[in-house]
């Protein structure tokens, strides 16, 4: 993020410690769900202050958050989000690359790592390093489902959390287990890279995301 | 209108009759002096309107500002943090008059109805 929005979150993150457990924990489902509104970080920041600051005030006059914001704490973000600019296309698309590539550099590394693995075992030939179908699918697989599990943590902020978790287990479950079948039995070579070339993609990645990160919000 | 408690008939606003009025409402609060959420509700409860949740009117304040009628500043607060205050500018002004004049015809056209069909005695 930005200058301005870095700056903006860590004034809320220093004001958010000044209200009760129990209104940061409602702060903190409003900001969860949020998160994964159409609208940029800086918007949703600045929507954070007023309500942390709403909310601090309330406390001082001994008003509770249902009492500041209204017993239905959905509604109120959902009337909030439809009164802020959404962003644009392609901002959207930029965002969402922004979100996914660090969880897709981790995933890159991890894969490397496993290779170097393969070769230190004697299985794998140095250095040409194989990506079969299952890498891939895998790999994509991996990306969708954990970006699916944020999605639905954050629209879910306000649900009961037990039947929310049960759902998260079996979403991620399925998503690792289908993972692992496409790594197991998709063998088949896709294009085979030189480990030095290997190594310059989460590189690259990761610098992507730091540039898309300094200009987006 | 999510947070205004329905009072029923005895001098009570339902919230869906009050949706349509209540930014007009918050633009006559602002043109008599620049204020902050709470106290807006406080004004709209000492009128009349009942209990109003901060929450309910920070979204219409969120609209007014991205319509340009209304612009917000933080000011310094003698109790607790500073406090978002937001003052009417001349679009909303300008807005208000509009409100006031569609809201004259419709209270005027709805006692003509009422008056005619028996709703109010002449």
């Amino acid at each position: 993020m930005n200058q301005r929005t870095k700056a903006l979150l860590h004034e809320n993150n220093q004001a958010e410690t000044q209200l009760s457990p129990a209104a940061q924990q409602v702060l903190t489902d409003i900001v969860v769900y949020l998160r994964t509104a159409p609208i940029s970080m800086y918007r949703q920041e600045t929507v954070r202050r007023d309500i942390t600051r709403m909310l601090l005030d309330g406390e001082a006059r001994g008003d509770d958050a249902k009492a500041v914001i209204g017993d239905d704490y959905q509604a109120f973000c959902d009337s909030v989000i439809a009164e802020l600019p959404p962003l644009s296309g392609r901002a959207r698309v930029l965002t969402a690359l922004r979100d996914v590539l660090p969880a897709a550099v981790v995933l890159l590394v991890i894969w490397l790592v496993g290779r170097l693995a393969e070769y230190a075992a004697g299985i794998a030939a140095w250095p040409a390093l194989t990506v079969t179908v299952g890498d891939v699918i895998g790999g994509v697989l991996l990306l969708a489902v954990a970006s699916a599990a944020v999605t639905m943590i954050c629209r879910t902020a306000f649900s009961t959390r037990k039947r929310v978790s049960a759902l998260l287990f079996v979403l991620l479950f399925a998503g690792l287990f289908a993972a692992l079948c496409a790594g197991f039995f998709l063998k088949q070579p896709l294009l085979t890279v030189h480990f030095g070339t290997a190594l310059i993609v989460p590189l690259a990645l990761f610098a992507v995301y730091k540039l898309l990160d300094a200009k987006l919000d | 209108m999510q947070n205004t408690k329905e009072r029923g008939a005895a001098g009570v606003i339902p919230s869906q009759m009050l949706k349509g009025t209540l930014e007009g409402c918050i633009l006559a609060v602002l043109s008599c002096a620049p204020t902050y959420g709470y106290e807006i509700t406080e004004q709209l409860a000492q009128y009349g309107f009942g209990p109003i949740a901060e929450g309910t009117i920070y979204p219409l304040l969120l609209r007014l500002e991205k319509n340009g009628l209304a612009q917000a500043e933080y000011r310094a607060s003698e109790v607790g943090p500073k406090r978002k205050y937001y003052a009417l500018t001349d679009k909303g002004r300008a807005e208000l008059q509009n409100f006031l004049a569609s809201y004259r015809e419709l209270t005027a056209a709805v006692d003509r109805l009422l008056t005619d069909t028996g709703g109010i005695a002449p």
